[in-house]
């Protein structure tokens, strides 16, 4: 028998029971339709975690000023300022964990360049910063020790605002006022592109650390040597909680913080609260697989159960087709084939829905779920193997039955 | 002389129903002739119905010799009996057994499928097989829509599509009225009279009348061989003899 007549012949018997064929597709269909949105929820975690590392930088930490408590009123945030340019030199040179560390203030403003004008934020910081961060000078240069030194009027900007201002013609030597100070363009960072969850990376614009402080407004409290944060860079992804009690027990020691008394800043290592956050989300996954597999069981043993009725069902046509000279292997490719296009035909319905699910998901709850044609093709596969497994049995009993019986079957 | 379609020797088939041993046929030696009309006939539990599925290839014998045109079928396994029934062999049931989510074409061509042949054979062999049992009006009608003699035709279009050896009818009038069933029997009677080996198996002595030699069976046994034109053949002397 050829395959193709198998498939018409297997296309005929379902089409005959469509009630029947309609309800056995519904669990393999529930069960694709959670292998698509598995694999669109952990595709979605994984490339969070990607964007976010992407952004940050490699290994990256933050150093913040710390809540301030004094007489029981807490502030907010970085109400207090312990923080300094020193802190970071010191832990530049005795943090051995750590390959960088950056001091850097950071302002908001208006930048103007001819008649456009664009509000951003402004970050003082030197070159090391740029290199923990991993911003790539695009066009230009980054900026060099004198004008670190001097507090040169120098800038470098992000793809953003060279979009807003200037229209994606080369800005490097153009003259922009921030705050309205001038500045001159010296170099462009390469994009980092937008975040899933819709931060714009390339909205930045970088001026020396020292130019900041004394140009442009960063808050009374960060005068003299005081700083906003630290950015530091590890050695490797190892080495970042070892970063992290090297960088608390350093500070901690150079602010003389007594034993028993809390930090007056903290460290945040931001990769790892991602990270913990891309966990829940496998969580989530995992979960999702669980289903998916109960599904497809739940949906194989259906199959193989509405096979074993149409195999009892069909027992004279089995003695029949066998009369005229169909031999086992017909028989068990015909019922193998028709258990088959059953759990094809719920698995192209769930891949549909599970399409369908993620996208509704992505758009309604704005969770960056990927709905990835790879996770479709593993669907079919888990169908096909399904269908082929579950109903090689019932198949195998249809081809072993005895013409004379099978014939004489009421 | 006529070539032998049929050849058996010592045909014995045994079933063993827990500890008994049922002899449902015993020691069949027994010669058919291309273009031969036989009638099988013999109450139930006469070894009728062993003997047709016997020399239809649905069943091996535990002891003795088949051979079907010229082709040694008894020690065949499953698969290679098939492929024989393929070839061979043409069934015709009381019960007519037609898929009913097919067309009558469909149901004819169904054991040129299982022969592997391409569309356009089949279709033309099917329309010709209906064509010879006069319903070529009826090819693409489902047995549904077809009364009990037009479903028989096209069981019987089916028996015949692949011009086989040898066409086995089981009660092929049972479930009609006495009218169709004629109208059927005179059908198989026109194939026979083209060159078709026909075989019906039947209790109806009326049925019988219609084939040129009927084999009675009893207890297993045949005991009697009968040419409608001419005298007793030897075999059924000898089986008489012992049946006495």
């Amino acid at each position: 028998m050829r395959l193709s007549d198998s498939l018409l012949s297997a296309a005929a018997s379902l089409r005959s029971n469509k009630l029947r064929t309609a309800l056995t597709t519904l669990g393999i269909i529930i069960g694709v339709a959670a292998v698509i949105a598995m694999v669109g929820v952990g595709k979605g975690a994984e490339q969070r975690i990607e964007e976010a590392i992407q952004g940050l930088g490699e290994n990256v930490l933050f150093v913040r000023n710390g809540t301030n408590v004094a007489g029981g009123v807490r502030g907010g945030s970085s109400a207090k300022v312990s923080l300094s340019e020193e802190d970071a030199a010191a832990i530049q040179t005795q943090a051995p964990s750590i390959l960088i560390a950056a001091p850097t203030v950071r302002a908001t403003g208006q930048v103007i360049f001819g008649n456009s004008n664009w509000f951003t934020t402004v970050y003082g910081v030197n070159d090391p910063y740029l290199q923990a961060r991993e911003w790539e000078i695009g066009n230009g240069r980054t900026f060099n020790a004198r004008e670190t030194r001097s507090a040169a009027k120098v800038a470098i900007v992000g793809e953003t605002i060279i979009k807003q201002l200037f229209a994606d013609v080369n800005p490097v030597g153009e003259i922009v006022r921030i705050k309205r100070i001038p500045f001159r363009i010296i170099g462009t960072v390469r994009s980092k592109g937008e975040t899933s969850w819709g931060r714009d990376h390339d909205d930045v614009v970088f001026v020396p650390l020292a130019t900041a402080k004394s140009r442009l407004n960063v808050g009374e409290r960060f005068r003299g040597r005081f700083v906003r944060d630290i950015t530091l860079k590890a050695h490797s992804a190892d080495l970042l909680e070892a970063a992290e009690q090297e960088v608390t027990d350093l500070l901690r020691e150079r602010h003389r913080i007594r034993p028993g008394t809390p930090d007056d800043f903290y460290v945040r290592n931001v990769a790892q609260f991602l990270e913990a956050r891309a966990k829940s989300e496998r969580t989530m996954s995992m979960l999702l697989a669980a289903v998916a597999g109960i599904s497809l069981l739940v949906g194989g043993i259906g199959i193989m159960n509405i096979m074993l009725v149409s195999v009892t069902e069909r027992t004279r046509e089995v003695g029949l087709r066998m009369a005229v000279g169909a031999r086992s292997r017909d028989i068990l490719l015909q019922f193998v084939t028709e258990a088959v296009a059953v759990s094809l035909i719920g698995g192209v319905m769930g891949i549909a829905l599970g399409f369908g699910g993620l996208l509704a998901a992505a758009r309604l709850a704005d969770w960056p779920l990927i709905a990835s044609p790879t996770s479709a093709f593993i669907a079919m596969g888990f169908a096909a193997g399904i269908g082929i497994f579950f109903g090689y049995y019932p198949a195998l009993k249809a081809s072993r039955l005895d013409p004379i019986i099978a014939l004489r079957h009421e | 002389m006529t070539a032998v379609i049929i050849r058996t020797h010592g045909l014995c088939r045994d079933f063993t129903v827990g500890a008994q041993t049922v002899n449902a046929l015993r020691d069949l030696s027994v010669e058919i002739y291309r273009g031969e009309f036989i009638a099988i006939m013999g109450p139930s539990g006469s070894g009728k119905s062993t003997c047709m599925h016997l020399l239809g290839c649905l069943d091996t014998p535990s002891t003795g010799d088949y051979l079907l045109d010229g082709e040694d079928v008894s020690g065949l396994d499953r698969d290679s009996l098939a492929t024989i029934r393929q070839r061979k062999v043409g069934f015709v049931f009381q019960s007519f057994n037609l898929l009913g989510g097919a067309t009558a074409q469909a149901n004819v061509e169904l054991p040129l499928v299982y022969g592997g042949e391409s569309r356009t054979a089949r279709a033309d062999k099917a329309a010709a097989a209906l064509a010879s049992v006069g319903l070529t009006d009826r090819a693409h009608h489902l047995p549904a829509q077809l009364s009990g003699g037009q479903m028989q035709r096209v069981a019987i279009a089916r028996a015949i599509v692949n011009q086989p050896a040898l066409v086995l009818a089981d009660e092929p009038t049972g479930a009609l009225d006495t009218g169709t069933g004629k109208e059927i029997m005179r059908l198989l009677q026109q194939l026979n009279q083209a060159g078709m080996t026909v075989v019906v198996v039947t209790h109806e002595q009326e049925i019988a009348q219609f084939a040129r030699r009927v084999l009675r069976f009893r207890d297993g046994r045949l005991v009697g061989d009968k040419n409608a034109d001419s005298s007793d053949s030897p075999e059924h002397d000898a089986a008489t003899a012992e049946a006495i």
